[in-house]
């Protein structure tokens, strides 16, 4: 069994979420107390509570929910909050992919990112964030026609609409192409990142 | 036990969740309840691993006090599971996360 990653406070990569505490003027202060607790819906307070966030503070968000996180620490916190566990959480064609970048002289955080934040609510699987590249895994439940038959197409029309809006080029790979074409998956990656890293490779 | 009442396993069920949804914080069943040994069977089935996310925790609805856990394996699955079912889990979760469903449940 996959250890849990429950109550890891690492940083890493999360942009959305500031690890420098910040410091509130004695206004501030005295604004976010006359808010009384409208202040949890202010951006500006929603970015403080983040940036002095602790482990405990996050331990104490899983006991709450993400609602009650989304309202004290806003929905992109909640949201990046998932990001961070799916990253340490992949999946097996995630792996394989991650394997075959590897082959390929890609590393993880040198290299590329994944569940990279391209818009509120949408995190790519892996991403070259400079020359927004994206690539994403599509595991069995892609295929499954129990997702097929429950509104999966439609979702992911919706997700490429918004790499699309927001000026991203996104290759899409499944498990198939991972287990059984794996020298064709190999040459599209290879392919990939030579446009995703600027012909580096 | 006093003043508590034992839910069976065979009466326990989990519900499959609407993955987008969830990860945008709202709950979405999809599908039909599940047995909790029924589904124990197939995350074996499926090769999957129980998961505790930082946010789990659900509240209102049918499932109030429960909840939501990931499945990880070939996909990542999302299902909602009741308080009450948290000690059957014990196997499937590591120490740490067992301890800390426990904690996150305790009122």
């Amino acid at each position: 069994m996959m250890p849990g990653a429950w109550g890891d406070d690492r940083g890493g990569r999360d942009a959305d979420v500031s690890r420098q505490p910040m410091q509130a003027t004695e206004e501030q202060r005295e604004a976010w107390r006359a808010l009384g607790r409208e202040k949890f819906r202010d951006s500006d307070h929603q970015r403080y509570a983040q940036s002095h966030r602790s482990t405990e503070s996050l331990r104490e968000a899983g006991r709450h929910g993400y609602q009650a996180t989304a309202e004290r620490y806003g929905r992109d916190y909640a949201a990046d909050l998932l990001a961070r566990h799916r990253r340490e959480q992949p999946t097996r064609p995630e792996r394989e992919m991650q394997g075959l970048l590897a082959e390929l002289g890609a590393q993880e955080g040198r290299d590329y990112q994944r569940e990279h934040k391209v818009a509120p609510g949408v995190y790519a699987d892996f991403a070259w964030p400079e020359r927004k590249v994206a690539v994403e895994v599509h595991g069995g439940a892609h295929q499954a026609t129990f997702f097929l038959e429950r509104g999966m197409p439609e979702r992911e029309e919706r997700r490429t609409a918004v790499y699309e809006r927001e000026g991203w080029t996104v290759h899409v790979v499944t498990d198939r192409d991972l287990r059984e074409g794996r020298e064709g998956t190999r040459a599209r990656m290879r392919e990939t990142l030579a446009v995703a890293t600027g012909g580096g490779r | 036990m006093k003043g508590e009442i034992m839910i069976s396993a065979t009466e326990m069920t989990v519900q499959l969740l609407d993955g987008d949804t969830w990860e945008r914080g709202e709950i979405v069943i999809v599908g039909r309840p599940v047995i909790l040994q029924e589904w124990f069977r197939k995350l074996v089935e499926w090769e999957m691993h129980l998961a505790v996310m930082p946010l789990s925790r659900i509240t209102g609805g049918p499932y109030d006090g429960g909840h939501v856990l990931m499945a990880v394996g070939d996909a990542r699955l999302y299902f909602a599971v009741p308080a009450a079912a948290i000690p059957a889990l014990r196997p499937w979760l590591s120490d740490r996360d067992y301890a800390e469903l426990l904690r996150r449940t305790t009122r």
